[in-house]
């Protein structure tokens, strides 16, 4: 304002020259969570090798981007409304890591937008630039190599949870191949009217928050985990910001 | 001072900018989802095309001139209701009129010289600001254009001493108050300058007696054929309250000019900047000081940016009034340099070169911001601009509609605070109702039974058995759409 009066006077010619976002961030939230209602494994499921000796699994989790209910939240409809309120403990088998952690991840020839595919298994999973990987518009999908079977009790994912934003066609497969033809198990799909041509999906739409989604894996054994999305409801880009995948290595 | 006037006249630069200027507007103007504020304009515009009856609208502070514009286009398009209407048809009067904008600078080339005109003209043809928001059907660049031929006509005149050009220069005001409430602003600014600049002062005191009379007269005639009693004392009465709290478009001082220099809206996108036109905005402004033009231009500029940047209502389309003020005089620091540097061909080369490259960056970030993301939120002059989420919303009813035994007839329920821009994207549906609320039983119950309810869902829980999904209309808000099972599987099959 001053530097614009003072440009102003002196412009004023003989006789007139006289003489210019951070978001609250809450401590680091390291708590135990437990599976979401809603999930569904169309594929068949095995029974638990270790039912009754499940811990809670431990899980680290990012700054909460946004704080409590987001404006238009849906109440009571498929879409789970923000609670604010942490999951409770999600019991798994003891032994259970992130299979997934460091590994690369493969996004089937799309070159990322932003990032680089390998922040999708680094570890950080806050809602901060830097932290996600941004594939372009459309149906897009990423893939994880366990390099080896394993025996698969959750999988938690990340997109972008730093503003209110619903993921569209969210779906998540495993398999026993790369090309995803034998074996394939879909695990979550929320992908109503089968844009993704994956097969009409009655899994819940969520919104995104520091909590990401945890997916009930059911001890399946695979060792290819892709996961879809189809643009959101803040745009048409898929970020990913973190995929674990809990489980044990088949011996 | 230089007399200017002898320099011969060529259509060549003014061709050459009009090429360049309408090259960067007209090519895909659909290619952006309609904006809030575009789908309120379009209804204005099949409005007015309806009833023929133009009013300024007080509640959104806009007149009808943007309106009538359409309305040929609209004609000739054989368009009858919005249903016909395509985005083209709405972005296509300020797309052309962001053209004339870029030919603005040859109105003052008696003042400033014919190739600082022409270099204005170029920074105006690939401004990006200036090339986003003639994409836009908005009032913002017709306003713009309209200020400029008041400041021209009003120079004429001033040194001419004919009162015929201060009538056109009133006349051309009044359009603009008719047009956009800001144009006081503008005008105010105009007004500061001839006060500031004694030249201009003395010429408009010398033709008072016989001039500001008839074209404060043609002013008021003009704002008030067009736009009614609204257009004169709408903003004074409710603008007022708005500008000085900033409603939802409150922002910081020196927003505008953060904009502008140097802008980075997600720390992991690009660097977006058009300093270069400040920059040369400066040095013509001091190089050219001694021509009264300059020092007005100069002055209005600042005056109009201080004006804005000390109100706190900012929606960044405004920048373009005083920005347009600098690129005219980047255009004189170009020209000015230009020829001081005639003895030196060797620095005068690389100076033409440096030029040639600000032009080439402007117009880089031009193309990217109005054809590569003109609705992704790394480039900042995108302003709670619709998602494309909501394009998508509107192909799926479509696709319901199409499946449902009334087709186009089907009854879709919207209960939403506020749901624009959805009537534009549900405009080809013939039976769509809008609440604000479910007022009384009976919309209550044709609310929760209408096969598709598009909703803030916390306002109604649609009855039956129901497919649920979620779509964003703009920057944080998400509607819930509720389609009767039955007639999903039906669609999708």
């Amino acid at each position: 304002m001053k530097a614009l009066l003072a440009l102003l006077l002196l412009l004023a010619g003989p006789g007139f020259a006289a003489p210019a976002k951070a978001k609250p961030a809450k401590p680091t939230v390291s708590a135990t969570t437990t599976g979401d209602r809603g999930v569904s494994a169309s594929a068949e499921t095995p029974r638990s090798s270790a039912a009754d000796d499940r811990v809670p699994l431990d899980l680290k989790l990012p700054k909460p981007a946004f704080i409590g209910t987001p404006r238009n939240v849906p109440a009571g409809t498929t879409v789970e409304k923000v609670s604010g309120k942490l999951r409770p403990p999600f019991r798994v088998p003891p032994g259970t890591v992130n299979l997934a952690a460091g590994l690369p991840a493969g996004a089937g020839g799309s070159e990322p937008l932003v990032g680089e595919a390998k922040l999708i298994t680094d570890g950080d999973k806050e809602a901060t630039d830097g932290s996600y990987v941004e594939f372009g518009r459309g149906l897009k999908s990423v893939t994880i190599d366990l390099g080896a079977n394993g025996e698969l009790a959750a999988i938690l994912v990340w997109h972008y949870h730093g503003d209110p934003r619903v993921y569209h066609d969210v779906v998540v497969q495993v398999a026993d191949d790369p090309d995803f033809i034998t074996n394939v198990r879909t695990l979550y799909n929320n992908d109503a009217d089968n844009t993704a041509g994956l097969g009409v999906g009655r899994d819940r739409e969520y919104f995104e928050t520091y909590e990401g989604r945890l997916i009930d894996a059911k001890l399946v054994k695979a060792r290819y985990v892709k996961l879809w999305s189809n643009g959101s409801t803040a745009d048409e880009m898929n970020r990913y910001t973190e995929v674990e995948v809990y489980g044990r290595p088949v011996k | 001072m230089r007399k200017r006037g002898s320099e011969r006249r060529s259509p060549v630069p003014v061709l050459a900018v009009l090429a360049l200027a309408l090259a960067f507007r007209l090519p895909r103007l659909e290619l952006r989802p309609m904006h809030t504020d575009e789908a309120i304009e379009a209804a204005r515009a099949i409005r007015v095309l309806e009833t023929h009856r133009p009013a300024y609208d007080p509640a959104a502070f806009h007149g009808p001139v943007l309106s009538l514009l359409t309305v040929p286009v609209l004609g000739l398009a054989g368009v009858r209701s919005l249903a016909d209407g395509e985005a083209w048809m709405f972005r296509l009067v300020p797309a052309v009129a962001g053209a004339l904008v870029a030919l603005t600078p040859f109105l003052f080339a008696g003042g400033i010289g014919t190739g600082a005109a022409g270099v204005a003209g170029a920074w105006l043809a690939v401004s990006p600001a200036f090339v986003y928001w003639s994409r836009d059907a908005i009032p913002e660049m017709l306003l713009v254009l309209l200020v400029a031929a008041v400041l021209a006509f009003g120079r004429l005149a001033a040194g001419r001493g004919a009162c015929a050009w201060t009538w056109w220069a009133g006349l051309a005001a009044g359009v603009a108050i008719a047009t956009k409430e800001t144009a006081w602003l503008m005008l105010g600014a105009a007004v500061a300058s001839v006060a500031l600049v004694p030249e201009a002062r003395r010429e408009v005191s010398r033709d008072a007696g016989r001039c500001i009379g008839p074209a404060v007269a043609t002013l008021a005639a003009s704002a008030l054929l067009l736009g009614g009693p609204g257009a004169l004392t709408a903003p004074f009465r409710a603008w007022t309250a708005l500008g000085l709290s900033g409603g939802d478009h409150a922002h910081p001082a020196g927003w505008y000019l953060g904009l502008l220099i140097w802008s980075r809206p997600m720390a992991n996108g690009p660097v977006w900047s058009e300093a270069a036109i400040l920059a040369l905005a400066i040095l013509g402004a001091w190089r050219g000081r001694a021509r009264p033009i300059v020092r007005f231009l100069s002055i209005y500029s600042v005056v109009l940016a201080f004006f804005y940047e000390a109100i706190p209502y900012k929606t960044p389309w405004c920048l373009l009034g005083f920005w347009w003020g600098a690129a005219v005089l980047a255009g004189v620091g170009v020209a000015e340099t230009w020829s001081a540097l005639r003895r030196r061909p060797g620095r005068r080369a690389a100076w033409a070169a440096l030029v040639a490259v600000a032009v080439v960056h402007l117009g880089w970030q031009a193309w990217r911001a109005s054809f590569v993301w003109p609705s992704d939120r790394r480039n900042p002059y995108v302003y709670a601009q619709s998602v494309d989420d909501v394009v998508r919303l509107g192909a799926l009813v479509e696709r319901l509609a199409a499946a449902h035994a009334d087709g186009r007839a089907m009854l879709v329920a919207v209960v939403a605070p506020d749901p624009w821009p959805l009537p534009w994207y549900l405009r080809r549906l013939t039976r769509v109702g809008f609440w604000a609320v479910a007022e009384d039983a009976s919309a209550w119950r044709a609310i929760r039974l209408a096969p598709v309810v598009i909703a803030t869902p916390d306002l109604v829980r649609p009855a039956g058995d129901r497919v649920i999904q979620h779509y964003g209309t703009r920057p944080g808000v998400v509607l819930e759409l509720s389609v009767n099972r039955d007639l999903w599987e039906r669609a999708l099959r």
